[in-house]
């Protein structure tokens, strides 16, 4: 009888033991591939700064024609203040505004050119990090003309506008630090990683 | 000839002491990121540091570190932290009592201030991975997932303020995940090719 009870004792605590677990694993942060990724450290807005990035494709030897990104900004908690997915094409360059909404000069008024992307939110202080993946589910496959978003290049910055001043933002994985590595013996000189 | 053994073990002793407290201060670059150059003026200019954690795939889903001053008369001050995936803190060093950088104004749960004299005060910055083997992967266990727990696991990004012209210089980071490939460069002498494995990466290179 006593050894009933310990066992339905310890069933109980092994059952609360895996749903808190689950529970852990449900609320997790999806992880970025490394090789595959683009991070930015740091961005911010709030009722007047606000933070804008630039997404160009160079249009390199063996760059697809076309390159689908998938551009998220998370906020201090991990938790996603907007995203958006779209396309950059050959020697064409996408820009993103991370900004409050009804921002009285970034906004859907007055930015209005195709390839120009709003990602509006709160109007109170949002600050957090970028991360930036594929759209492809193999960008780095066996083809030649790879989809894959550390062949791009970024350039972003914290914009204060009552001051026409700001501070460079920084991305992590892509043209700019990537690294080219040399199969031993095959010759074949694989893609660009990101993130190492 | 028994005083010529205590002096003899005495001088011993005092060296193992004097090496025994060099290596204390040497820093463990696998643990270990840095900024060169922060300041901080009376009132004024501070430094602001955002430290993400952008979950990457190879990164243990939380990320233990020590943030630390250095000044020219050693570390003035430090936070220690955890750092959960897709999280990002904001660091501050900033002079005590400054009028518009101050607990009472910016507040969070991930905010931190490390709150130097009233003097101006400049130095670097020191990052410590509270994993003590940051090149080995930790399992699994209580709740974090498996993963490297070292500093090249994180993004870190910041900027020397200059509040009264809402302008600044940008901050530099050594060892975060920006710039610490460990890449092992092999020979093969049979068809001349150099193979180079991207490593999982340990601070300063």
């Amino acid at each position: 009888m006593k050894n009933k009870l310990i066992m339905r004792f310890l069933i109980s605590v092994a059952g609360i033991v895996a749903l808190a677990f689950s529970a852990v694993n449900a609320s997790a942060v999806s992880s970025v591939t490394n090789k595959q990724s683009v991070v930015s450290p740091f961005w911010q807005s709030d009722g007047s700064v606000y933070s804008f990035i630039a997404v160009s494709h160079s249009s390199l030897a063996g760059m697809n024609s076309e390159i689908g990104v998938t551009l998220n900004a998370f906020d201090q908690s991990g938790t996603s203040f907007k995203s958006t997915s779209f396309t950059v094409g050959q020697n064409a360059t996408t820009k993103v505004f991370l900004v409050s909404t009804n921002h009285s000069t970034i906004n859907s008024l007055t930015v209005t050119a195709s390839g120009s992307l709003l990602l509006a939110g709160t109007t109170n202080l949002a600050s957090g990090h970028v991360t930036i993946t594929p759209v492809a589910t193999s960008p780095q496959g066996t083809t030649s003309q790879l989809k894959d978003v550390t062949t791009l290049t970024f350039w972003g910055s914290i914009v204060i506008p009552g001051t026409n001043t700001g501070f460079a933002m920084e991305f992590i994985g892509d043209t700019h630090d990537s690294i080219f590595a040399v199969t031993t013996g095959a010759g074949i000189t694989t893609p660009a990683v990101g993130v190492n | 000839m028994n005083k010529t053994r205590i002096i003899v073990m005495t001088i011993l002793l005092a060296f193992a002491v004097v090496f025994s407290a060099q290596n204390a201060m040497a820093v463990d670059k696998s643990r270990t990121a840095l900024s060169p150059y922060f300041q901080s003026d009376t009132g004024s200019t501070y430094s602001f540091m955002g430290i993400a954690h952008p979950s990457l795939l190879s990164a243990a889903s939380t990320v233990g570190l020590t943030v630390s001053t250095v000044g020219q008369a050693g570390v003035v001050g430090s936070t220690a932290f955890t750092i959960a995936a897709g999280e990002t803190y904001r660091v501050f060093i900033v002079s005590t009592n400054h009028s518009t950088i101050n607990s009472k104004a910016i507040t969070g749960a991930k905010v931190l201030f490390l709150s130097l004299t009233t003097s101006s005060t400049s130095g670097s910055v020191l990052f410590t991975a509270s994993k003590t083997e940051p090149a080995t992967k930790s399992a699994a266990a209580g709740g974090v997932s498996d993963g490297f727990q070292g500093l090249n696991q994180l993004a870190i990004w910041g900027a020397v303020v200059i509040p009264g012209t809402s302008s600044g210089f940008a901050m530099e980071f050594i060892g975060d995940s920006h710039d610490s490939n460990a890449v092992n460069l092999v020979f093969d002498g049979g068809s001349g090719q150099i193979s180079v494995p991207i490593a999982s990466g340990r601070g300063i290179d």
